[in-house]
């Protein structure tokens, strides 16, 4: 893992991910939260929203493998989300996941990654205005 | 040879690949429901859940599965796509089952199976 | 003496229109090629819309470096296709529509895609034992 260098140039940005899974075999480690991770050293502060079935990014669990075999090829770098969020803990980011999405899941609060906050929907929203532009990715 | 068309009064074998599911927004249940139908109609129906669609199958609401397995459905749950989004056995309606893309695989290859994607 | 060729019939022919990175389409379609190739069957992929885009020769054999990874080989979209239709010795093929090739700008597919008009589709189809339509055009 590397961490960004910050320089900080751009605004504080919220980023809201209420889509996930798009295309694994495809985009491999080039998803959302690696996007996320590898630009944010640009921004003043960058933080992440999960919401919807997105939330299930932060839900910890020890089955998946991130492998696939297509052919004679196993193809064992699919993306590792709980991976991905648990750097962006790491790497300062506040990861706030919504607390009615997870619990219409099934999930106890408990299993979220380590570091994350969990927050009912208008905590979520009322939190837009410490940042200078909220993007939904 | 495709998958022949039922006889008149005849029955059909559906296997139907719910990839969307209840989180994809209105009337993303609709698919099941569909299946739902065929199945109370007497048509042989079973239901793979992939991707997004593992989420019809968990939670506290789960009424497009209910009246799937009411009418005599069988219900599969991707289990690639369930352990992805960190879903387990335990974490999913006890009406249906987790399954390998083999069983996919096996069900469309029979002789007369209809396979719908959504 | 009797004539006409013996036409040829695939197990399974999945008409992939929903664009890669939308969602996980792309890893269910090869995962499900997979399986039925794993018992012995046979697979055609027609590619519409922007799912022309996953044979595109520019990808070259891998993806842009990973960041966080710069070591790490992540195979291209058309370095796996190819992988499977080389493996599949015959009985996995790639066919691109023609039609979505030019509209989606994506005119430079690998050599081992076959490229086909649309108004060959239904003889396509005709030529399978199984047809799924898996949209989103």
């Amino acid at each position: 893992m590397t961490t960004t260098a910050r320089t900080g140039t751009g605004p504080s940005v919220l980023c809201v991910l209420d889509r996930a899974y798009r295309g694994a075999v495809e985009a491999q480690f080039f998803h959302a939260l690696y996007g996320l991770l590898d630009l944010h050293g640009q921004f003043e502060r960058m933080d992440v929203a999960l919401r919807g079935a997105a939330v299930t990014l932060a839900v910890e669990e020890d089955t998946y493998r991130p492998s696939v075999r297509l052919g004679t090829m196993v193809l064992d770098t699919l993306p590792d989300y709980r991976g991905s969020v648990r750097d962006l803990v790491a790497e300062g980011f506040e990861v706030l996941v919504d607390r009615d999405a997870v619990r219409a899941l099934g999930f106890a609060p408990e299993r979220l990654v380590a570091g994350t906050t969990c927050l009912a929907p208008a905590e979520l929203a009322v939190r837009w205005p410490r940042y200078d532009q909220v993007w939904f990715v | 040879m495709n998958a022949g068309t039922a006889r008149p009064g005849g029955t059909a074998s559906y296997f139907l690949i719910e990839s969307k599911g209840n989180w994809a927004g209105p009337d993303a249940g609709a698919f099941l429901l569909d299946g739902a139908a065929l199945a109370e109609a007497g048509h042989r129906v079973r239901v793979f859940l992939v991707e997004d669609g593992v989420f019809s199958a968990v939670g506290t609401g789960t009424p497009g599965i209910e009246r799937l397995a009411a009418a005599g459905a069988e219900i599969l749950v991707d289990d690639f796509s369930a352990a992805q989004r960190a879903l387990g056995g335990p974490d999913l309606s006890p009406h249906a089952r987790l399954a390998g893309m083999d069983v996919a695989a096996a069900a469309l290859t029979e002789e007369g199976c209809r396979g719908v994607w959504h | 003496m009797a004539g006409g060729m013996e036409r040829r019939v695939w197990d399974l022919l999945l008409i992939l229109t929903a664009a890669p990175h939308s969602g996980d389409v792309v890893t269910s379609a090869l995962r499900l090629s997979q399986a039925v190739l794993d018992k012995g069957g046979s697979v055609r992929v027609w590619a519409c819309g922007y799912a022309t885009m996953m044979t595109q020769d520019t990808f070259g054999d891998t993806k842009p470096p990973n960041t966080r990874d710069p070591g790490g080989h992540y195979p291209s979209p058309s370095a796996i296709v190819r992988r499977m239709i080389a493996d599949g010795r015959g009985r996995f093929g790639w066919i691109a529509c023609t039609a979505c090739t030019e509209e989606r700008g994506a005119t430079h597919h690998i050599p081992q895609v076959r490229h086909r008009s649309p108004l060959r589709l239904a003889t396509t189809v005709v030529g399978a034992r199984q047809t799924l339509y898996l949209g989103g055009a």
